[in-house]
């Protein structure tokens, strides 16, 4: 057997050179592999589960003394990544002085690697602890998340859980839910010169705009939260209509709609179709149906935002204070898989990994090196804090 | 009306037609109408008319046809275009020209090489009849209706004359007189992309774009609805087609709205656009984080010319021809007048060449463009009849 990474740059680089990247064939196999034998390497109980041919999830876990009555730990993170896009050589990590560069560095094969490297040191220094220590490397966060998914069907779960997304370790106690929602219009088709036959679609979806400009954009506006922040709905698309002389039939608009803690879905979805009702009493010719883009595909996208109060924020804030860094309670400004753990499970958890969310996705995706040390360690002292050092 | 079936038969006008409708001349031809137009030309050669060709171009001309008059009688223009929309899916044999329960079944049969056939077989009626007209009779078969209408816009930009026109497009026994102008238009609202996390400072084209239908909706559309000519109907606007925004979690940062727009004798292009515009400025000036720009679509635009309406001209002497004609044709006192007549060729002529003209031809429009085009052999064979007792009567016959 290879001789074993035992460091957090060397794990990340390694990770990086094994392409997990969105719609290739068997996609999480080889670095769930890579996980697996990681962990064996260090005598830490491993193991993997396949979700689809060649997706997996993979587990490991430093079983705690006292498991059946002491707080467990979850640090989860996605193994898959997005495509190379225009970054070349993507999948070959380079480094300088400070960072290393390269398709999934911050995104998230270095918090993975992070949370690795503070299992292994954990493991190695002979520290016992009292409840479970679990990590999960999940499959697909970029596309479906079938990985979680799983991961919540059929655990392990744990008292509280990170999720490694890059947040430079500032402390995300939640995220806004998400909806993408196509609001359809639809008219009636009838040549240009005979539209008084006709339901010009177009028409319809530009009174919808501006009612939802005038009388629901403003409402949403004064909904915010102190660590959330405000509620918001961006028109991301709009489509219809055949051609100039043709009264348009139909006309789409996408919508993506960010919601607080303090709203519900049904509610997102019943003041959309308040609007289109209150429409179609002014002009029963106006018709249009609200429809949630994602119906049934994936879990609901719900927001939330953990308590500060939680043991889980405070131990996170002790840790991170403890490198000598002030720490920060925010959010995490998109939508991830913890949002689908908190809503799926009664796992207390928060968002924070090392590195810049805006790079992610870039060509200039990269990880400070330093970082995927202090990470390490704050995930470190965490567990000792909430799964209790045994004697 | 004067009998003229003895010079004619329908067997002529029907082979005629069939004739056409066996060349190809649409847009995916190579040179479109070239072969056609090189077959009306030697056709009417052969009959012994004074031909000629007027490239358009390249390839691709219109054809003049005389029959000179004896005297100082009025010139009558007959105006017909030579090309065709494609086949697409057409569910019969698009060039066969096969007859069947009294129809001629292909493409541009309706629309409209039958009134083709009726027009050059009218002509040559009148010749075989030894009637001797006193002003000239202008026959030209023209290109690109179908497309740009450089055929006819040809035509006037080179100085061409008439008292009185017919524009042959399909409309049976009914006369239209007027009909509205035409304009493809396109607003494009420019706005400013960004993460929909961060919508505040970005500018949303789409919204944007929603703000300028409601504007145009509530302060133009019923002042452009309230101007009509009673042989057109009002004037309209359509929207057609929408399109904005790349993804939905950012904010959109273009909308393209493209319309249609029909508009009446009083307006022109430039005062239709001067009145968007004066929306887009306003909205503009209300907050200056609107931005929209107003463009023609190159989509069909002529080289020079716009698709002016057709301006009626009831007192006109082609008007009163028609209806004298066709009234006694149908034996009735009141002319059947078709008053929601799209845009053709006719505008041009009218606006551009400043010749009173009708809409007037065999076919039925219904049956353009169609999966099953065709065209009733009996209103071909009739028209050959009209179209010369027209020309009679408008020209004036010499003693």
């Amino acid at each position: 057997m290879r001789r074993l990474s035992m460091d957090p740059v060397t794990l990340t680089k390694e990770m990086v050179a094994i392409k997990s990247y969105s719609f290739m064939d068997r996609q999480e196999e080889e670095i769930s592999a890579y996980v697996l034998k990681f962990f064996e390497g260090l005598g830490i109980t491993t193991w993997r589960r396949e979700i689809e041919p060649g997706r997996y999830n993979v587990f490991a876990v430093l079983e705690g003394e006292e498991r059946e009555t002491s707080p467990s730990l979850l640090l989860t993170g996605h193994l898959d990544t997005v495509p190379a896009y225009d970054f070349e050589q993507a999948f070959e990590p380079r480094e300088d002085e400070e960072y290393i560069y390269g398709r999934g560095t911050c995104d998230m094969k270095g918090p993975l690697a992070s949370m690795m490297y503070a299992m292994a040191e954990l493991k190695s220094s002979g520290t016992k602890l009292k409840g479970d220590l679990i990590f999960c490397g999940v499959a697909d966060e970029e596309e479906a998340g079938i990985g979680t998914r799983s991961l919540i069907e059929t655990g392990p779960e744990a008292t509280y859980a990170v999720i490694g997304e890059p947040t430079d370790m500032k402390i995300a106690l939640g995220h806004k839910g998400l909806e993408w929602i196509d609001v359809i219009f639809k008219g009636k088709k009838v040549h240009g010169g005979d539209q008084d036959n006709g339901i010009n679609a177009i028409m319809m979806a530009g009174r919808f705009l501006h009612k939802l400009e005038n009388e629901y954009l403003s409402k949403l506006k004064e909904r915010t939260h102190p660590i959330l922040g405000q509620a918001t709905l961006n028109i991301g698309t709009i489509t219809g209509g055949d051609q100039p002389s043709t009264v348009a039939d139909y006309c789409k608009i996408r919508l993506d709609r960010r919601c607080l803690t303090s709203e519900t879905i049904e509610q997102v979805y019943a003041e959309l179709q308040e609007l289109v009702d209150q429409l179609h009493a002014e002009d029963p010719k106006f018709t249009a149906e609200v429809r949630d883009v994602f119906e049934g595909t994936t879990l609901p996208h719900i927001p939330f935002c953990t308590e500060e109060t939680s043991p889980l924020v405070r131990a996170a804030e002790a840790a991170v204070a403890g490198t000598g860094v002030e720490p920060v309670l925010t959010n995490f400004p998109a939508w991830s898989d913890a949002g689908f753990m908190a809503a799926g499970t009664k796992s207390q958890c928060i968002v924070m990994g090392p590195g810049e969310l805006s790079v992610a996705h870039s060509i200039h995706e990269r990880i400070s090196k330093k970082e995927l040390y202090r990470a390490a360690e704050i995930y470190k002292v965490i567990a000792k804090e909430l799964c209790g050092v045994y004697k | 009306m004067i009998d003229f079936k003895e010079f004619y038969s329908e067997e002529e006008v029907v082979s005629l037609l069939q004739k056409m409708i066996q060349i190809p001349s649409h847009k995916d031809v190579e040179d479109r109408e070239a072969a056609m137009g090189e077959f009306v030309y030697e056709y009417c050669t052969g009959l012994g008319f004074e031909c000629e060709k007027v490239y358009v171009q390249g390839k691709r001309f219109n054809v003049n046809v005389w029959l000179r008059g004896e005297g100082d009688g009025p010139t009558l223009l007959l105006n017909g275009h030579m090309d065709t929309v494609s086949p697409y899916d057409m569910i019969i044999e698009p060039y066969e020209a096969f007859i069947k329960d009294g129809y001629i079944w292909g493409r541009g049969g309706n629309d409209m090489k039958g009134a083709l056939a009726s027009m050059i077989t009218a002509m040559n009626a009148i010749k075989k009849s030894g009637l001797k007209l006193k002003g000239d009779l202008l026959f030209t078969a023209v290109v690109g209706e179908e497309e740009e209408s450089d055929g006819t816009e040809a035509f006037v930009l080179n100085g061409g004359q008439a008292d009185g026109a017919i524009v042959g497009e399909p409309s049976g026994y009914e006369v239209s007189i007027g009909h509205r102008g035409l304009e493809w238009i396109q607003m494009d609202v420019e706005g400013i992309t960004m993460h929909g996390g961060q919508a505040h400072l970005g500018v949303n084209a789409i919204q944007m774009g929603a703000r300028l239908i409601e504007r145009i909706q509530t302060e133009l559309v019923p002042k452009i609805n309230s101007r009509g000519n009673e042989y057109m109907g009002p004037a309209i606007m359509n929207y057609g087609k929408i399109f904005g925004g790349d993804q939905v979690s950012t904010v959109a940062g273009h909308c393209t709205i493209q319309f249609d727009r029909r508009y009446v004798p009083g307006e022109t292009v430039e005062t239709v656009m001067a009145e968007y515009q004066e929306i887009i400025d306003q909205l503009h000036e209300e907050d200056p984080k609107f931005k929209a720009t107003l463009s023609l679509m190159p989509n069909g635009q002529m080289n020079k010319l716009v698709h002016a309406p057709l301006i009626p001209e009831p007192d006109s002497r082609i008007v009163q021809t028609v209806y004298s004609v066709l009234g006694e044709f149908l034996n009735v006192e009141e002319i059947p007048l078709c008053r929601t007549r799209g845009w053709s060729d006719a505008g041009v002529l009218s606006t551009f060449g400043k010749i009173p003209t009708v809409v007037f031809g065999p076919g039925a429009l219904p049956n353009s463009h169609t999966k099953d085009e065709h065209i009733a052999i009996e209103q071909i064979y009739n028209f050959v009849s009209l179209y010369a007792n027209i020309a009679a009567q408008f020209c004036g016959v010499a003693e």
